[in-house]
């Protein structure tokens, strides 16, 4: 029997939330190994399993995946959510990797210093609503179809609908003035993978809390 | 209200004259002093068409990299206006197509050159130094136009050039493309440094997240506060000692072969060399437990195209200094 992906992260979003909902949206059904401890994470990487001693790490196709980024190529190429050539790709990854300096910005907030919180969630509010949602926006007016890149769903708009369920989190009113990125969340929201995602009991994980912090405080060393 | 020009027909009918070799064709419009992708004139700054907005958000239609040209399809009256409004102010038009490697001729305009990448970014080498690597690994000339002021940064901004406001910025292929590392898996693929296959391909994407991670430490530290650039470089070399030098020294010590991937030069064996250059700019004995990156240093300095762009006088940057550091903070004003 082929093996399912196994997802070695602890049991937060993190940097592996992205990789969950790649997966899933593709219809993949994975299995997730949750660090518990600073042991875990020792045994990991004493056994050699993480290249740059870090998760995640995603075991699939008889490979020990590292690098997030690298990971996520890896299934869009799989599972055919990359586009259909090398230009497409090229945008794909233009619009994707803005995301992902958004969605860090907000992955990072729970370990800023409590001082300092007010600044940077004005910086990711201005930011989300001057630099990155008018991008996006802008791209869907201009082509005006379903979906982000070549009329097809990518990765592109999977990971686009996670930011913004991500941003909505922070502020929902943040979205407010974007109607087809309103529309594009709602219409992704609706493809039969990703609505069993969106639904509890599914591998989603919840917002981070300060007991993940502490958690990931613990099993990290920071 | 868009301006027609004759270019309807003269797009299609290079469109369809195109040979199923031809790798892309591009319209860049010239005119002195005026770049299209620079100095849109007022009058025209309020149109979407004709800026730099859509020509990065769609793929310039006429050019069909990588997929069989399909020459029955003639381009529809947007993509013609599309390119046609880019035109509009110029005095001259060179019509660019290139064949890879080559340079062909189109009939109906004079002194055609093939159309180099150009680069847009500050004279230094933060996040486009990688870029220029792989260009000049794959023997690409390239142009360069460097941001000296703010307002030169604000323009490129107010054209539309920028998806979200920021350098890098490279004109490749009929493409505005900016984010890095987009620009470099474009890049990589483009020159077949992307290994043979899916599974190569997902090595070289780790092995370079690896290098790129360890080389942001370095390309930060000239911008922190005297007492963090002290810390950052020492965990610098820790982490290249510890974490990422040993790596790729067991890759190659496992497998034997010259290269990190496949036995063949990739985007891979680039970064890693570079990334062992700038750390050696910190520690000139950091390699001395490392024999096979030693060797493998040597290796890939004397390919004929990494060994001309290490010499003096090449598009290589200089590591930063407090010029350049000053540089860029009154530019992106942080």
């Amino acid at each position: 029997m082929a093996g399912k992906p196994k997802l070695h992260y602890f049991n937060a979003r993190g940097r592996m939330e992205p990789i969950r909902w790649l997966l899933a949206a593709a219809g993949v059904e994975f299995e997730e190994q949750f660090l518990e401890s600073a042991e875990d994470l020792e045994k990991l990487k004493n056994d050699g399993y993480l290249m740059f001693q870090q998760v995640p790490m995603v075991e699939i196709d008889g490979m020990k995946l590292v690098q997030s980024r690298a990971i996520l190529n890896y299934i869009a190429s799989k599972y055919d959510l990359y586009g259909k050539d090398l230009k497409e790709r090229a945008l794909i990854d233009m619009y994707t990797e803005g995301m992902a300096d958004l969605y860090e910005m907000i992955l990072l907030l729970p370990l800023c210093r409590p001082e300092e919180k007010d600044t940077k969630i004005a910086l990711i509010q201005e930011k989300t609503k001057n630099r990155y949602f008018p991008a996006f926006e802008k791209v869907l007016k201009s082509h005006e179809q379903d979906y982000l890149v070549g009329n097809k769903l990518s990765r592109a708009d999977i990971q686009l609908v996670e930011l913004l369920y991500f941003v909505e989190e922070l502020d929902p009113s943040l979205i407010s003035s974007f109607p087809l990125l309103q529309a594009l969340k709602t219409r992704i929201s609706n493809l039969p993978t990703l609505k069993k995602f969106l639904q509890p009991g599914s591998p989603r994980k919840p917002p981070t809390n300060a007991k993940s912090v502490e958690e990931a405080r613990k099993i990290f060393k920071f | 209200m868009l301006p027609r020009l004759i270019s309807n027909s003269w797009a299609q009918g290079v469109f369809l004259a195109h040979p199923p070799n031809v790798l892309l064709l591009q319209a860049k419009a010239t005119a002195p002093g005026l770049d299209m992708t620079f100095g849109t004139p007022a009058a025209f700054q309020a149109e979407d068409h004709g800026d730099c907005s859509l020509r990065q958000l769609k793929p310039h239609s006429l050019s069909q990299a990588m997929a069989p040209p399909d020459a029955s399809k003639a381009p529809t009256e947007l993509q013609c206006r599309m390119l046609c409004a880019s035109w509009y102010f110029s005095c001259s038009l060179e019509a660019h197509i290139v064949v890879f490697g080559e340079r062909v001729k189109e009939n109906s305009e004079p002194g055609i050159m093939a159309a180099k990448p150009k680069l847009y970014y500050f004279h230094g080498r933060g996040r486009m130094e990688s870029i220029r690597w792989l260009l000049a690994a794959a023997g690409v000339e390239f142009e360069e136009e460097f941001l000296e002021t703010r307002e030169q940064y604000e323009k490129l901004q107010k054209d539309g050039c920028l998806l979200f406001g920021q350098v890098p910025l490279v004109e490749v292929d009929g493409m505005m493309l900016t984010q890095t590392r987009a620009i470099l898996s474009y890049l990589a693929a483009k020159f077949n440094f992307y290994g043979k296959d899916l599974k190569e391909r997902v090595r070289i994407d780790m092995y370079v997240d690896g290098t790129l991670d360890l080389m942001a430490m370095i390309m930060l530290a000239p911008f922190q506060r005297p007492e963090e650039k002290q810390e950052t470089l020492a965990s610098v070399i820790q982490k290249a000692k510890a974490r990422y030098f040993p790596v790729f020294e067991k890759i190659l010590k496992d497998h034997g072969e010259d290269f990190l991937v496949g036995n063949k030069f990739s985007w891979a064996d680039i970064q890693m060399l570079e990334a062992i250059l700038m750390v050696e700019e910190l520690n000139a004995s950091v390699l001395s437990d490392f024999p096979l990156l030693k060797a493998f240093k040597t290796r890939i300095s004397n390919i004929p195209t990494i060994k001309k762009f290490l010499q003096p006088g090449s598009q290589r940057k200089p590591p930063p200094d407090a010029h350049y550091v000053d540089l860029v903070s009154n530019i992106l004003q942080f």
